[in-house]
């Protein structure tokens, strides 16, 4: 399992544009993915369950990856973040 | 049926009675209706076929919405398809009805519930109004668990739409289909996308009731006076009565009002001059021409950029140019290039927070300094004057002569360019500016001749002039569009026009409030440009007038010292001379 923390830093945070690119790469990968942010974990899955975090534009939240494709789905999920989801700002 | 009343804005006159059809997003049931063991797969079933079903809507959906309107707009679809195949909120009304053995429709209900106090737990407003997309989706799911549902809420019967928030899109589609009574909306406000067309297809509104979606229910009985903005529900017949009176007082008014669009815009002594009309979507523009509108005098490009979240390309532009253009055939169409900044602020721009913003970066101004979104602009404005040949160029809050000739620069070159690209453009198409900053109204002799019409907006030309804020409550008082300071500075403007035998409009307020307007006549105005709804009734007036009396009643009221002055001699004269000009009594 690969637990990390991460910083979203896109301007608009994790809102639905970007939680629907988060869970259309998610369900790429056969692994477990979980966000847990100030305490709540969802499944990184869920868009519902993304958009319920809130998580706004420099919050913190931490990435729970397992199963047997873990690297690749952690290395690809947290490119996305930090390429701010593809958005300009 | 309980009898109350709800207060909210009203953002579209009139008064419409009856029944409610609730918009689908509260549907949902605490009715807990229990089932036999065995029927617990049927229920699945339901579920399961209901949810295809949605699917289906939801692709037919984002197809259509992204052909008609762009994908800015058809994003919202496909965050719903996302929402819809998101296996924890499938799997949580699953095992509900398999725990508590209970129809699909309490356990949809149910789920909505604990996601709901989930959401309204969330501080930032932008997500916690995502409850309204998961609502949406979920309603769409329980109405589809009954095949018949929908065929029973689209009967194509009048109602009364009553709903929490409308997307643009559904607006255009629900109120432009002729069965809406009247809109009732727990959110919103005057200058919604809904509320605009509303108006411009004369439905009475009302917005920010707050929980409207939650007090009625369908087939409650609802009288909506969106001009006091008030509703009530289920009234008893003494109310009843005394609104179906007020509704045929107003209703008749308007027809009356719109048998005056047909009439001929003369004044008694023959005079001609012009109504046009002032809007900002495409839709409004049948509306418009149907209140008796003999063109476009303003037409508003701020929505194309509100309406998106990102800055519009080219082809956004285009298209909502283009479809004004046409269906204006060859009445003139005045574009108005985006006057963004002030208090319309823009996000996407990232304009600074200035200390004054009605005296910063607005208007001409911005475009300047954001010059590529400007000549976007520009590059469709250009290109769909060659449908018709009926466009005009109108540039905001031009203060200087330098500014007019930077503009004619870039013109030049966006000209050249469209011709090396093999685009065809309007050679002649005229170019305009507002006198709105009152040193542009101070040299419009000078500026007139550099194009090829000018278009006073008054409503900004009075604040900065009498250094008044309207919407300030401590100081609004002073603003006195009849002050004798104003009515000789529109002389001057409206002189120099014809000095050059330039085209003169007026585009601000003013030019619907009939006193106003009967000045403006006098001071040798021939075109008048304001909200569509308003033409028949200053047509009413100035076809009751002479233009002859008109302009003696302004050459003396020039003399006089103050705004009540000229009011009290205006009414005086008016009245004594043309006694039927000022009688457009509003029906309230």
């Amino acid at each position: 399992m690969i637990k990390k923390k991460l910083v979203i830093k896109n301007k608009l945070g994790l809102h639905a544009r970007a939680a629907v690119k988060f869970v259309n790469l998610a369900n790429r990968f056969a692994s477990s993915i979980k966000i847990v942010k100030d305490g709540s974990e969802v499944d990184g899955k869920s868009v519902l369950g993304i958009l319920t975090l809130a998580a706004v534009q420099g919050s913190e939240i931490q990435l729970n990856v397992s199963g047997k494709d873990e690297d690749m789905a952690f290395l690809a999920i947290s490119d996305l973040i930090d390429d701010k989801f593809h958005e300009k700002e | 049926m309980e009898y109350f009343r709800l207060r909210g804005t009203g953002v579209s006159p009139g008064i419409a009675v009856g029944e409610v059809l609730l918009s689908e997003g509260i549907a949902f049931t605490s009715r807990k209706s229990g089932i036999n063991k065995e029927h617990v797969e049927r229920e699945l079933k339901r579920l399961d076929v209901s949810i295809h079903r949605t699917g289906e809507q939801l692709k037919k959906l984002k197809e259509e919405i992204g052909k008609k309107v762009g994908s800015d707009h058809s994003f919202i679809f496909e965050a719903h398809l996302f929402i819809l195949q998101d296996d924890y909120l499938i799997s949580r009304i699953k095992e509900i009805i398999k725990e508590e053995k209970t129809r699909a429709e309490r356990a949809i209900s149910k789920v909505f519930e604990e996601y709901s106090k989930m959401f309204k737990s969330i501080e930032n407003e932008y997500f916690k109004q995502r409850e309204y997309d998961l609502k949406d989706v979920l309603s769409k799911i329980y109405l589809n668990l009954e095949t018949d549902k929908k065929l029973k809420k689209d009967d194509g019967k009048e109602k009364i739409l009553v709903a929490h928030d409308l997307l643009p899109s559904e607006a255009a589609s629900r109120l432009s289909k002729g069965n809406v009574l009247a809109v009732a909306l727990d959110v919103g406000g005057t200058t919604s996308h809904t509320a605009i067309l509303a108006r411009s297809l004369n439905i009475p509104a009302i917005m920010g009731l707050s929980q409207i979606t939650r007090k009625v229910k369908d087939g409650d009985t609802l009288i909506v006076d969106g001009t006091n903005g008030e509703v009530i529900i289920n009234p008893p017949l003494a109310i009843r009565r005394e609104f179906d009176s007020k509704q045929k007082k107003y209703d008749s008014y308007v027809r009356e009002l719109k048998k005056t669009a047909t009439l001929e815009s003369k004044t008694l002594d023959s005079v001609r001059f012009f109504p046009f009309a002032n809007i900002e979507l495409p839709e409004e523009v049948n509306l418009a021409f149907s209140m008796g509108a003999e063109g476009v005098g303003l037409f508003r490009t701020e929505f194309i950029f509100f309406q998106r979240k990102v800055l519009p390309s080219e082809e956004d532009h285009y298209q909502v140019y283009s479809q004004v253009v046409k269906d204006a055939g060859k009445k003139p169409v005045y574009i108005r290039t985006v006057d963004i900044g002030g208090e319309k602020n823009f996000p996407q721009l990232s304009i600074e927070k200035e200390p004054n913003p009605a005296l910063g970066l607005r208007g001409f101004r911005l475009s300047l300094r954001e010059r590529k979104h400007f000549k976007i602009q520009l590059r469709a404005i250009l290109r769909a004057s060659a449908l018709n040949k009926n466009v005009r160029i109108m540039l905001p809050m031009i203060t200087d002569l330098e500014e007019i000739e930077e503009a004619k620069l870039i013109i030049g070159e966006i000209k050249e360019e469209l011709k090396a690209q093999k685009f065809s453009y309007d050679e002649n198409i005229p170019l305009g500016i507002m006198i709105e900053v009152p040193a542009a109204a101070a040299v419009s002799d000078s500026l007139v001749k550099e194009v090829d019409y000018i278009s006073i907006g008054t409503n900004d030309l009075i604040q900065y002039y009498l250094a008044v804020d309207r919407s300030n409550e401590l100081v609004s008082y002073l603003f006195k569009p009849l002050h004798p300071s104003v009515l000789r500075l529109l002389k001057f403007i409206i002189d120099s026009a014809k000095k050059e035998k330039k085209e003169v409009t007026v585009c601000g307020e003013m030019a619907a409030d009939p006193l106003s307007a009967l000045a403006l006549l006098g001071l040798g105005l021939k075109r008048f440009s304001m909200n569509p709804i308003f033409i028949p009734k200053i047509k009413k007036t100035l076809r009751s007038v002479e233009y002859k009396s008109a302009q003696m009643i302004v050459e003396k009221a020039l003399s006089l010292k103050t705004a009540r002055e000229v009011e009290e001699h205006f009414l005086e004269s008016v009245l004594s001379k043309h006694p039927k000009a000022l009688l457009t009594t509003e029906a309230s």
